[in-house]
């Protein structure tokens, strides 16, 4: 197409290449025009249409003009014409946000996008949202193709000509829309013909794409079905408030996806702003504005560290540990550490001198723990009612007397008294018994008490206060020792190893940039790849038949068409021995130990002055521990004695 | 010009004796390209014994291949690559895995073994998951497509219904059209090949090609009648009582 149109004003526009093309129109080139471009409409738009476009390039301004391919002029066949399309500023070099948000996209196409570089995406979406809805309009069909990012984090909106404009009082209707970015009370909703949107239906849109960014590209209506009913259809599941990530999921019905990003990675305020946003509450029109988000987003960008194991790794600073470290235990990657080149850098770290501070501190002296043995108490006497031995030997030699009395003055009852003896024998041993089992059983269980209270008193002594502790310590430095000096080799057997695990690495590689959103596999559509990127299963290194199993929908017969599909892509990597072990991958080794090095020499440097001061605190333990320990060993000392009485 | 085809699948003594039927199925077909030129499709599957519905499997796997192959023409342009065969492959698996669901059942019920070949003027693809072989000329005399397939002890094999099957999916690609072919299944393997060389047993295969090389369009109808004849025969069951499946392909001026 090679022609002339005229601006409203009557200035021609040569027309030059068409670069885009889209259901209603194309995009061309304007030769003359460095910085804009030319929509135009394969069907010349109607009257209300033209007016709204009309309205819009009258309206442009700076603060549009920043978010927004906001429709610059008309464009007309002959001057005072019919509306053919419109000038707009030209969006390149930008992604759309999902290639951007997505990890496996990330990896590949922004390498070195850290977190704080998705905040700062998700404070200028916010930021779009908020301009557009100052100037009265609303975006309406909110979805993931519509915001473009550049490699400065800027987004620009474009699809602008189908936003609900408010054109001084007469409003131009959005009447489009995507079934998963729509907001729960319009679900039901059969067409958005003739239906005003307002600012809280954009804001579930907002809060929706913000979440996108900020947890790894999942669908905050997604995750693992807790009944059934759940997890069926995701419009379903928005329509029923089933936000897997909310503080009341199990109620809601879902837990969230395996290996997702934790909610609580999130500052308090935030999360709950997310969860008004998508609950029964948000709603009735309380969702956060655009303006609320902004000033969240930038309060938060304030308040970021970075992980010591990664630069890549930026987080809150009201997290106590690292997420991404704690994600990668999980075996999740959400940011690589590419970009850091290892520079030896030397620390005046010698072992030898380190060790040598460490084998100077002397132990604490050996300390004499008071002894039950030797400690002279006086048994506590058995109650005055109570029958002691000597009551049961005079009530046996009574028996005695009896029974010899009886066999003198009548010898034939021999059998009777020999009997009779033995019953008496046994009723006076009997005598008090019960009273004394009695005692008995408490006196021991007093001692052993005591016995316990002394030991746990003994041991606390060994290992706070006395050299126990301090070897134990030592061993411990003598561990890292050790490890400290088995690095060296233990680095060089892991570059040795890059060359036999190449193979595998680089058709994981391969595997990575094989996407899931742009494979043709039979009988796997859109919805299908949505609900196994809510999984964060995106590429062919992703798929394996546990972590597919899980995605609901997935069956034997699907999940084998997946793993199938796998093994095709794998067919098709072929292996290049010439970079088996490439300078990065030794790269990444080196960091990884030198890491390790630093962590070991700030452990052994410190080595001295923690053993120091375990003396110091043992000397003061042996002081606080000692009247305890006396007391614990008279109360043994004295049980035992009252145990020997009874 | 196009190729003159005989094929036939006959029960074993083994399996004539136990009255179960032949588990074997197979296909051998030429279709003719949207560019005109002749295309030559052979399909061999072989139900396992030891699976329940191993000769529903077979055909099946077979169906799914025909199926495949149609779609394929009626899209017209396509290249005979190692993806090629890992598409018809995975094709073939999912007919069977969705048949398999259907009936409650696993798809190892109906485990077969699966070989073909493909073949147009401008090249000829072999695909193999399991025993059985491909024989073929395809102007540097016969040859053996594919060393015989075991599985990892002696006696196994894989099955298409395998978990790894697109992983152990082997595949030979040449650039010219195949002017001889031959599939056959695992009971006549014995019989086709130099087990020991992994060559083509020549004696075997010459009475066939030759015959069907020299036929008249009178005796090109009774060439199947003699193929079932040839693997009915005492000399032939003498030799094994397995399932024996043979799909012969010349290609004929």
């Amino acid at each position: 197409m090679s022609k002339t149109l005229y601006t409203s004003k009557g200035n021609p526009v040569g027309i030059g290449r068409e670069i885009g093309k889209g259901g209603e129109g194309s995009v061309f080139e304007v030769p003359s025009l460095a910085n804009q471009v030319a929509k135009i409409y394969h069907k010349a738009p109607d009257s209300k249409k033209q007016a709204k476009l009309s309205f819009m390039s009258s309206t442009a301004d700076a603060a549009l003009l920043k978010y927004v391919a906001w429709p610059q002029e008309t464009l007309h066949l002959v001057p005072g014409g019919p509306v053919l399309g419109f000038l707009m500023p030209k969006v390149s070099s930008r992604d759309p946000v999902h290639m951007v948000y997505s990890p496996a996209h990330r990896r590949q196409g922004y390498p070195k996008a850290a977190w704080d570089f998705l905040l700062h995406v998700a404070r200028n979406i916010a930021s779009s949202f908020e301009t557009v809805h100052g100037h009265g309009h609303i975006i309406g069909d909110v979805n993931q193709n519509s915001f473009m990012v550049g490699r400065d984090s800027t987004v620009v909106l474009i699809d602008s000509d189908s936003f609900q404009v408010n054109a001084k009082g007469t409003l131009h209707l959005c009447e489009v829309g995507v079934p998963h970015f729509t907001p729960p009370e319009l679900q039901s909703l059969s067409s958005f013909n003739g239906f005003t949107r307002t600012t809280n239906h954009d804001n579930f849109g907002l809060a929706l794409l913000l979440f996108h960014v900020l947890f790894g590209g999942r669908h905050p209506y997604s995750g693992v079905p807790l009944r059934s009913g759940v997890g069926d259809a995701l419009e379903n599941d928005i329509k029923n408030f089933r936000y897997a990530y909310a503080r009341d999921n199990q109620a809601r019905g879902f837990s969230p996806p395996p290996r997702s990003i934790p909610i609580s990675s999130l500052p308090a305020s935030l999360e709950s702003m997310f969860h008004q946003a998508f609950t029964e509450k948000g709603a009735t029109g309380a969702r956060p504005s655009a303006q609320q988000w902004v000033a969240s987003l930038d309060a938060l960008r304030a308040h970021l560290r970075k992980c010591s194991a990664s630069s890549m790794h930026v987080y809150p600073d009201h997290l106590s540990g690292c997420p991404w470290c704690a994600l990668e235990r999980q075996g999740v990657v959400y940011f690589v550490d590419l970009g850091a080149t290892y520079i030896p850098t030397p620390s005046g770290f010698v072992l030898t001198r380190a060790w040598a501070l460490i084998e100077a501190v002397p132990a604490p002296p050996l300390y004499n723990i008071p002894q039950p043995v030797g400690i002279s108490v006086t048994p506590k006497r058995l109650p005055n009612d109570m029958p002691g031995d000597g009551t049961v030997v005079v009530y046996r030699i009574i028996v005695v007397a009896i029974a010899l009395a009886v066999l003198a003055t009548v010898p034939a009852l021999a059998l009777f008294v020999l009997i009779g003896g033995l019953f008496g024998w046994a009723m006076a041993g009997n005598a008090g018994s019960a009273a004394r089992n009695v005692e008995r059983v408490n006196r021991r269980k007093t001692l052993e008490t005591a016995r316990q209270n002394y030991e746990s008193l003994v041991a606390t002594a060994r290992r706070d206060a006395g050299p126990d502790g301090f070897q134990a310590r030592k061993a411990q430095l003598v561990k890292l020792k050790e490890e400290y000096e088995r690095l060296p080799v233990e680095e060089k057997k892991e570059i040795e190893k890059l060359q036999l695990t190449a193979h595998q690495r680089q058709m994981q590689s391969f595997l990575e940039k094989v996407f899931i959103d742009s494979a043709n596999i039979s009988g796997i559509g859109p919805t299908r790849k949505a609900a196994l990127t809510s999984f964060g299963i995106e590429t062919a290194a992703d798929v394996n038949r546990k972590r597919v199993m899980q995605v609901r929908g997935f069956g034997e017969a699907l999940t084998s068409t997946l793993l199938d599909w796998r093994a095709s892509c794998e067919r098709r990597f072929q292996f290049n021995p010439a970079a088996a072990a490439s300078p990065l991958d030794k790269n990444a080794i080196q960091i990884k130990f030198a890491a390790k090095r630093a962590a070991l020499e700030s452990s052994l440097s410190a080595g001295p002055v923690e053993l120091q001061k375990f003396c110091q605190s043992a000397m003061a333990q042996q002081t606080a521990l000692k009247p305890l320990l006396e007391a614990a060993a008279r109360e043994v000392a004295q049980a035992e004695a009252d145990f020997q009485l009874v | 010009m196009t190729w003159r085809l005989v094929y036939a699948s006959e029960v074993g003594t083994s399996h004539a004796h136990s009255g179960t039927p032949c588990e074997d199925s197979c296909l051998a077909q030429v279709d003719v390209l949207p560019n005109h030129q002749p295309l030559l499709s052979i399909f061999v599957a072989d139900g396992a014994g030891s699976a329940d519905r191993g000769g529903d499997g077979a055909e099946l796997a077979i169906e799914a291949a025909a199926s495949f192959v149609a779609k394929k023409v009626a899209q017209g342009e396509f290249g005979l690559s190692d993806s090629l065969a890992a598409d018809l492959v995975s094709a073939v698996r999912k007919h069977i895995f969705s048949r398999a669901e259907a009936e409650n059942l696993a798809a190892r019920d109906f485990a077969c073994t699966f070989l073909g070949v493909l073949s147009t003027e401008g090249g000829t693809l072999v695909l193999q998951v399991g025993d059985g072989g491909v024989v073929l000329d395809v102007g540097q005399g016969l040859e053996v497509a594919v060393v015989p397939m075991t599985g990892e002890y002696a006696n196994m094999t894989h099955f298409v219904t395998d978990e790894d099957a697109v992983t152990v999916l082997e595949t030979k690609q040449y650039p010219d059209r195949a002017l001889k072919v031959a599939a056959f299944s695992d009971g006549v393997q014995r019989l086709a090949l130099n087990m020991a060389t992994s060559t083509p047993h020549e004696p075997f295969f010459a009475p066939f090609f030759g015959g069907m090389a020299q036929a008249t369009a009178e005796q090109e109808e009774l060439l199947h009648g003699l193929l079932v004849k040839f693997l009915g025969s005492s000399p032939v069951n003498e030799r094994t009582d397995d399932d024996k499946t043979l799909a012969l392909a010349v290609w004929t001026l």
